[in-house]
Parts: C-alpha cells; structure tokens; sequence
C-alpha cells in the first residue's frame, strides 16, 4: 500500500515535472529572408534578432526561462511565408510571429495572425505595413523595424528641403520596378512637388537589369541635381557607381539599409548621403560594443554594424516577453506589446513606444550621414523629429 | 492487357473506369482513403495536401500541353497569374463574388490560349518554347505595373470566398472542395484523351507531317490544345488565389514553371497518373528536405540556406529522373503493379 | 551621343553573353537554360580570385576564364552527352536543372550576400570625355575591346583553323562528321566550354559594372533575346542581334515609362520571332523539324 502510494505520488510529480520542463519557454516564429534577392536587405537583421536571443538565452533567459525562436526562411517568396506562417501557427503553436522581410510576404502571414489571434511583429528592415499606423491600429500587428514609407518619404523632403531648398533643385527619382518600390517613389514625387522642387526623372529600373548606364544617363541628360531613391540599397549602389562613372556631379541621397554604413565607406564620395533612422556606428554608441561582442560569440555572418536594427527588436521581444510574465499565451502577449516601452540605447532617435492606439512609434527620427573627406564619417543633421501620422 | 488476376471479358471493360470488380474495389478502397486522410493527420499536412491538389490541376494542363500534344510551353507561370489577377482585380476593384470570377478566370485563359496559340502556328519546338517564355514576361509586366499602381504594395487581398451565406475556410473543407475538383479535372483529361481529340494530339505529337497528311487539321488541334490548357491553368490560378487569400506578381517566378514541368516530368510526360503523381510529390519534396535537414547531421550553412538545399535536392531528383527513370514515377508504378500482377512469373506472355 | 556609347557598351555586353548560346546551339542543338547560370558561377569564381589574389587582374582573369571552360565542359559531360538521343524537351529540362544546382551550390558556398567585385579592382572606372559631350569609362572601353577580340578569335577559330572546321562539321552534321573521323564528343564539349567561357567574361564585366549575387542568373538569360533575333546558328549575327537588344533597351530607358522598359526587348523578341523565327542569320531549315 505504502509503496503503491509513494509510487503514484513519484508518478505524478514526475508528470508534472516533466510537462513544466517542457513548457518552460517562450515560443515564438521568425519568418525571415534570409535568402533570396534582397537577402542583403533582411538577412543582417534577421542575425541581430538570433544573437540578442542567443545572449539573452544564455543569461538565463526571462526570469530563468528561455526564448525559443523556431527561424524560418521565407526567400521573400509569398509561398512560402504562407507555409511557414501556416507551420508556425498551426503546428508549433507559437505564442508570436515575427517578419522580417519584404512586403510581398506580409498578406499571408497577415491572414495567419489574424484568424489565430497572434500577434505579429514586422522587425528589421521590413516596412511598417498600413495596419500599424495610428490612430486605428490592427490589434495583431506591431512595427519595431526603422522603414516607414510615408515617414522615410517626409523625412527625404525635408532633408532636400534643407540642401537645397533654396534653390530648388531638380530632382530625380529612382525605384526597383516592384510595386512597394513604385509606390514609395510616388509619394515622395507628390511631397517634394508640393514643396517645389521640380522632378525631372523618375525611373524604375527592372530586377534584371544588365546594365545601370542608360538609367544614370536618363538622369544626368535631364539635369538632375539631387537623386532620391526609395528602393533596395544595392539598386541605389549601382546607379551611383554608374552616375559617377558618367562624370555626373550631383548628390544622392539614399535611404538606408543594414549595409548602408560599409557602402558609404567604400564609396568614399562626399556627394553620398545616407538618411537611416537608426544610428551607424561611427556614432561610438557603448551598445555597439555588446553588439559587436554578442556577434561574435554567436558567429554572426554578417558585419556586426549592419546587424544592429534586429538588436532593437531582441529588446522589444525581451521587454514584451517580460512584462507579459509566466504563464504567457498570445492574447496576453498582445496586451502586453501595447503597453512596451523600450530605450533603445541610442540606436533609434527614441524610444519604441507602443500603445493601444500606435503599433509604430509617437515619432520617427532620422539621422543624415556622408563621407566627410577627412577620413571619417560625418552626422550632419542630428537626431531630427517626425511625427508619424495616418 | 494484363495477366493474373485482372480479366476483361467485355469490349466495353477497355473503355470504361471501374467495370472489373478489381478496380471496383480499388476505387472504392481509395476514396474511402481520401475521405479518411483530413481527419487522421494535422491540419499542416492537410495543407500540404490541398497545395498539390491546386498544383495538380496546373499539372495537369500542362500535361495536355506539352506531355500530349508535345508542344513545350515555358510560360506556365504566366499562365497562372494571369488567372489570379483576374481574381484579384475583380474582387479588389468590385468585389464579385466566387461563382463569377472563376468562369471568368476560365475565359481569360481561353483568350490567353487563343493569344498564344495563333502565333506559335508558326514555330516549332525551341522557337515555340522561347515565344512562351516572352509571352511569361510579358504577362508578368503587366502584372507588376498592375500591382505597383492600383493595389496595395504587398499584393491584392482576397477575402474567403462566399457561395450564399456559407463562408468558405479552412482546410478540411477545402480539402474535400479541391479532390472534387481535381476528381472532375482529372476526369476531363482521361475522357480528352479517349476521344478524337486526344488521338489527333497524339498524332500532332508524333509525326505532325503524317497527321496532316491523314487528314488531321493540325492548326486546329494546336490552338484547342492551348485553349484548354491554359484555360485550366488560369483556373487552377484562380483557386490558387482565394486558397493562399492573396494574389502577388513575386508569387509567380519562372521557377515555378520550371517546378510545373518537373512534375509532369518526373510523374511522366503524357501521363494523367503521372501528373498527379509529379504533383504530389514535387509539392511535398521541400518539406521533406526541411524535415530531413533538421534530423541529419548537415553543415551549418545548409540550415541557414535551407532554400538552396531545397533546389540542390529539387535539381538532382530532377536529373536523376530524367537521366535513369525518363518515363517517371509512373514506370515505376508500372513496375511495382506487373510484379504483383505476374507473380510468381516475371515476365509478361509474350502477344 | 552618350546614348551611342551606351549603346555600344551595352551591345558589347550581350554579345559576350549571347555568343554562348548560340555555340552551344550549334554544337549540340539545345537552348541551354544554364548559361545564365554559368555566368553566374564565372561571376563568383573571378570574384574569389580577386580575393584570393588581392586584386591581381592578370592573375584572377585568366583564372576565372579557365575556371568558366571547365565549368563548360563539365556540364556537358555530365548532363549533356549520357543524354545523347533523348528528345530535346529532356535535355532543355536537363540545361535547366543544371542550372538550379549550381546556383544552389553558388548560394550555399559564397552565400547569398551581394558582392561589389569593383571594389577590388586595383584601379578606379575613370570617365573619359570624348566628342559631343559623351562620357566613357575605363571599364567601358575594355568591355568593348574584349568583346572584339573575342569575337575576332571565335571566327578566326571556325572560318581558318582545322579544329574549327571540325567544330562546324560536327555542328552541321554529327553523323557524317563521326563518321569522318571527328571525334565529336571532344569537339562538342569543346564547344561547351568556349560558350562558358564566353559567358565568364560577359560576367567579369558585368559584376564589376553592377553587382554579383546568385541571382544575377536572370541577366545572363536576357541574352538570349540576341542570340535568338541574330539567328540561334549565327555567330556573325550575334552582333546585330545584340545591337537590336541593346538599341531598344536603351531608347527604352531614356524615353519611355516603366511598364515599357521591362517588357520593351520581350516585345521586339516576340514580333521577331512572328515576322522571322530563324533569326536574322540563321539556317531556315532549323525551323520546321519532321
């Protein structure tokens, strides 16, 4: 009898212990690009992400439990965001999803979190999707990454505005012929002609081009003086190389992607101005020094400055997962996302501060860089405000 | 003709599908099978299979194309982007309902066959094949400044689709919807073939002079091939789009005619069996790798870059079959059926 | 004026890529959806030798073309030659899965980061200002000349020496060549390989004019639209064939919207194909196969 007993109670103190081992973590999916022709693009913030979890991780995790990270890689193909979502959901049961990649992915894994109640996060370099802006956000989606169409386009006006608004220059636009490209280009014509400057290119070159020259020759004939583009940086990258090759003389101004910084480097042009919302390390943060630590402990493959913005979103994971507390399911997770408040170490101008009615941020801040001849790289206009609005 | 066991004793028995109280079980037995399957697996493998489904019935168009009338078309993918922005602008700009924009999805791809067809009357195997390839990237222009201009960047959302009151989601019911639909399809192909249309297609395949010289009016045969074909595949476009509940033009790469061809290759070219066979398997070849890749001790990079380990796999198979096994998967059916059939023989009586 | 320059460029470019398929045409009668492919593969090889060599053009050039040969001719005598035979849809579908292995085996080698191979070049792409206020650079000017002296050799090669009348003996008619006493195989898959080769230095080119990543594939296959209106049997016209391309997609650029830049070569491919399917050059009879 006694023994039946001690075993029966040893029985079920081994069940219990056992399912709350097993549970003991938090789950969440990433459906990144990873591969594909704009990896360049999400694939260093995807790594930022792996190794602030892994650091997180091997602290002990949040409050002794670990974060378990289920990485799928999407290839910025809409067929397979479909299936991973689909996975992460249905069969992993992830109490969030996380995107970082290009905007075709979205609508299934949209789909997904809505119909499962999910909350889905947009991180790195993936543009902020309509369904976060205030004042009526989508109560599932979240953006912590630093690509804002309408606020990047605001803030290249005002850029312009500054550099050359006295004179009212001529402008060029360049896009990559894919649709978010297109429309990216769009608005930004609509603002800086709405502020005077008169546009006189706008081109959007196919995926597949073989050769940038006809394009730089398209602008330099029509006189630009400055040319935007709102595009995949290493669109951006070839037009310069051929725009100088041509002996074109003008200023670019690029908006930024994780390798923006090591691009401007190797450019060494003082006519190549960068507009990230995030800081570059020439900055000294002391946060790029965990970073770059963090990189190479967990073997990051990619350079450990173009890894930063998926940094910032290990912070609001880590943050949401904290304050959501043990035992977390999704819709207790998403309460908590609304109310994340995270000092993102000078990495960002500001804060990411979620709330019921604003899944972006209260503001956008960006940064202007170039190459200053003297062997460094300059911040010229610091840490400047714009508020996001519908 | 087959040996042990399987006798027809009717003329009737070589035309019909299920006469022989053997195939009579079989087709029962498999369809209790099909019934069965959504409700003993998980709802992602259920998925898995209504994703070939869809890709059979694009499989199986392009089985008439190319596999039975022989004429190669590159331009599949077009094809079936072309049906699901058919789809996607009828519902985003007007928001039709389902029962219409299928049919019209289908007279789209009649247009298309006909777009396409005419033209190719000229040209012949390579310079045929290059002409669909333009008319992919064609279609795919138009599509993508379609996209870029009207809709919202990340495609065109569509919402489940409603016949009356009855709202339609969720896997198993289009599980069942989908094999229906294949069922009909697959239908349509074996009755094409056992008709005169399918024996002048044959014909056009062979020896296109000789089936001219019979009497076969080759320019006809070849357009009604294209029409049907693509008219499928701009269906099979169409279900694509409200089952994924998206449409976007980074959907369709030309990979995706290339995966098309390798399943009615693999499955075996001409084949109906083969090209659900093809289907199924090329459709379900990823998640394996990814299973595989996940259990086997594999290099680090091959997880990181699990998509080039997934094409590695797809393009090897896809030579393994082509150099060792050209008639596909269903010569291997063949042969696994004639052991069983001719046991304890080996070889068939000589006629 | 800058628009002929670029024109030229442009036209140099494609002939390098095109003048593969159109040797391998030849040679073995097939399309081959790899040579974009093969391209790309040069493209990584010469980037690696850069590397390698710390920005030693005469060393990774030469290398990377050598490497591009053998990448030739390995796919033929792996993939091409045991399918002697079979109908051509199986050996288009071969070309085509040979070149989805290597870029799988590109992706996961070199990973899929883009690559800047201008950026290890030991000299910086000067612009020369010529007549008519048009600008040329450095790396244009030898496209062009490489471009030249490539096509010089390939046609000293076939119209004067012994081994390239074997070549066009082989291409023309197998059968009797074999039976002639041409050894075939070795002459096809010297074909293959002269057509990679080919394709290498149209992608030294290009990856140091844009950029390399595994799907620069895509680019080497637009070189078909040449190949294809010069006439897939002609190598002399590879070149108006390239020029036709190269006009259209620069008129294309400088004056027409978006829609029209990427569809423009496609169109133009179409309605040559409509109006002359064999191509400026080509053979008639290559058309109609009974």
């Amino acid at each position: 009898m006694k023994s039946k007993d001690c075993f029966l109670i040893a029985a079920a103190m081994t069940s219990i212990a056992s399912t709350a081992a097993a549970q003991e973590e938090y789950k969440i999916g990433v459906s990144a690009a990873i591969t594909g022709p704009v990896a360049s693009t999400y694939a260093p913030a995807y790594e930022g992400l792996k190794i602030y979890l892994d650091r997180l991780n091997e602290r002990g995790g949040i409050n002794g439990r670990k974060v378990t990270a289920i990485y799928l890689n999407n290839q910025a193909a809409p067929p397979r965001a479909l299936a991973d979502s689909k996975r992460l959901v249905d069969e992993e049961k992830v109490i969030a999803m996380v995107n970082i990649s290009t905007s075709a992915t979205y609508a299934p894994m949209i789909a997904d979190a809505q119909r499962t109640k999910t909350p889905l996060i947009f991180l790195g370099s993936a543009v902020c999707p309509a369904g976060v802006y205030p004042p009526k956000p989508d109560p599932y989606l979240f953006c912590a990454s630093f690509n804002m169409v309408g606020e990047d386009g605001k803030a290249m006006v005002h850029v312009l505005n500054e550099l050359a608004g006295a004179k009212k220059a001529k402008l060029g636009l360049l896009a990559m012929d894919i649709p978010i490209s297109r429309q990216g280009v769009d608005l930004i014509e609509k603002l800086a002609e709405q502020n005077g400057f008169q546009v006189v290119g706008k081109v959007a070159v196919p995926l597949t081009t073989a050769d940038f020259t006809p394009f730089a020759t398209r602008f330099k004939e029509a006189g630009s003086e400055w040319i935007a583009h709102w595009a995949p940086l290493t669109v951006g990258v070839a037009m310069f190389t051929s725009l100088t090759k041509l002996g074109w003389n003008g200023n670019y101004l690029a908006v930024a992607s994780p390798t923006a910084e090591a691009d401007t480097v190797t450019f060494a042009q003082s006519n190549f101005y960068v507009m990230p919302s995030y800081s570059f390390s020439v900055d000294n943060l002391p946060v790029f020094k965990e970073i770059a630590d963090a990189a190479k402990k967990y073997q990051a493959s990619y350079a450990a400055d173009t890894v930063s913005v998926g940094w910032v979103g290990g912070m609001v994971i880590e943050a949401a997962l904290k304050s959501c507390g043990w035992p977390c399911n999704s819709e207790k997770l998403r309460t908590s996302l609304e109310s994340v408040n995270v000092d993102t170490q000078g990495l960002y101008g500001g804060p990411i501060d979620w709330s019921a009615g604003n899944h972006l941020r209260s503001k956008a801040h960006y940064k202007l860089y170039r190459w200053d001849a003297a062997q460094k790289r300059v911040v010229r206009v610091k840490d400047w405000i714009e508020i996001p609005v519908q | 003709m087959r040996a042990s066991g399987y006798f027809k004793t009717r003329y009737d028995f070589d035309f019909g599908f299920w006469e022989t109280p053997f195939r009579r079980f079989w087709v029962v037995a498999g369809l209790c099978g099909m019934v069965a399957f959504p409700f003993s697996v998980s709802g992602f493998w259920i998925g898995v299979v209504n994703l070939a489904a869809i890709a059979a019935i694009g499989a199986l168009a392009l089985n008439l194309l190319v596999g039975y009338t022989g004429q190669l078309s590159l331009g599949h993918a077009g094809f079936l982007a072309a049906g699901a922005f058919t789809v996607g602008i009828l519902v985003g700009q007007w928001s039709l309902p389902i029962w219409l924009t299928l049919p019209a999805a289908i007279v789209v791809g009649m247009a298309l066959g006909v777009l396409v067809g005419v033209p190719a009357l000229r040209l012949r195997g390579i310079y045929l094949s290059i002409s669909t390839f333009a008319a992919y990237f064609v279609i795919l222009s138009l599509v993508i400044e379609y996209q870029s201009l009207f809709s919202g960047s990340s495609g065109v959302l569509i919402p489940a689709p409603q016949i009356g009151s009855w709202i339609f989601r969720g896997e198993r019911s289009w599980y069942f919807v989908l094999m229906a639909l294949v069922g009909l399809a697959t239908l349509l192909c074996l009755n094409l073939k056992r008709s005169h249309i399918g024996r002048a297609w044959l014909a056009i395949r062979e020896r296109e002079l000789a089936a001219s010289a019979l009497g076969i009016n080759v320019s006809f045969y070849k357009v009604m091939a294209f029409v049907i074909s693509t008219a499928m595949t701009t269906f099979a476009g169409a279900l694509g789009a409200y089952y994924a509940g998206f449409v976007s033009a980074e959907a369709f790469t030309f990979l995706v005619t290339v995966e098309y061809l390798t399943m009615i290759l693999i499955g075996g070219l001409g084949s109906v069996l083969g090209a659900l066979l093809g289907a199924l398997f090329v459709t379900v070849l990823p998640f394996l790798v990814e299973r595989a890749v996940e259990v086997l001790p594999v290099p680090a990079t091959f997880k990181t870059h699990l998509f080039a380990v997934q094409i590695g796999v797809f393009a090897i198979l896809m030579l393994g079959f082509l150099m060792f096994e050209p008639r596909g998967l269903v010569r291997i059916w063949g042969r696994i059926r004639a052991y069983f059939e001719l046991w304890p023989f080996k070889y068939r009586p000589l006629q | 004026m800058q628009l002929a320059v670029n024109v030229l460029v442009l036209t140099a470019l494609y002939a390098m890529m095109a003048a593969g398929f159109v040797l391998i045409y030849r040679a073995s009668r097939v399309f081959n959806l790899a040579h974009g492919d093969a391209m790309m593969l040069g493209g990584y090889v010469f980037f690696t030798c850069l590397v390698a060599t710390g920005g030693n053009l005469w060393a990774a050039v030469p290398l990377a073309l050598a490497a591009g040969f053998m990448i030739g001719v390995a796919v033929y005598i792996v993939g091409i030659r045991p399918l002697a035979g079979y109908p051509v849809v199986s050996i288009v579908m071969v070309t085509v899965a040979i070149g989805i292995l290597l870029r799988s085996l590109a992706t996961l080698i070199w990973s899929a980061q883009v690559r800047y191979p201008a950026n290890l070049l030991p000299f910086k792409d000067t612009p020369f200002h010529i007549w008519g206020n048009a600008v040329i650079s450095t790396l244009d000017i030898a496209s062009i000349a490489a471009a030249a002296i490539f096509f010089i050799v390939l046609i000293v090669l076939f119209q004067r020496t012994a081994l390239g009348v074997r070549m066009r003996a082989a291409a023309e008619n197998p059968r009797l060549a074999a039976n002639s006493g041409v050894n075939i195989h070795r002459v096809i898959a010297l074909s293959w390989g002269l057509a990679c080769f080919g394709a290498t230095l149209g992608a030294v080119f290009y990856t140091t004019r844009v950029n390399l990543e595994p799907d620069s594939w895509l680019v080497g296959l637009r070189a078909f639209a040449p190949a294809l209106i010069g006439g897939m049997t002609s190598l002399l016209g590879v070149l108006p064939g390239a020029l036709i391309v190269a006009l259209v997609e620069v008129l294309a650029a400088q004056y027409l919207d978006p829609i029209m830049v990427s569809s423009a070569p496609f169109i133009v491919l179409l309605a040559a194909l409509w109006i002359r399917p064999w191509g400026l050059f080509g053979t008639r009879e290559e058309v109609v196969r009974v």
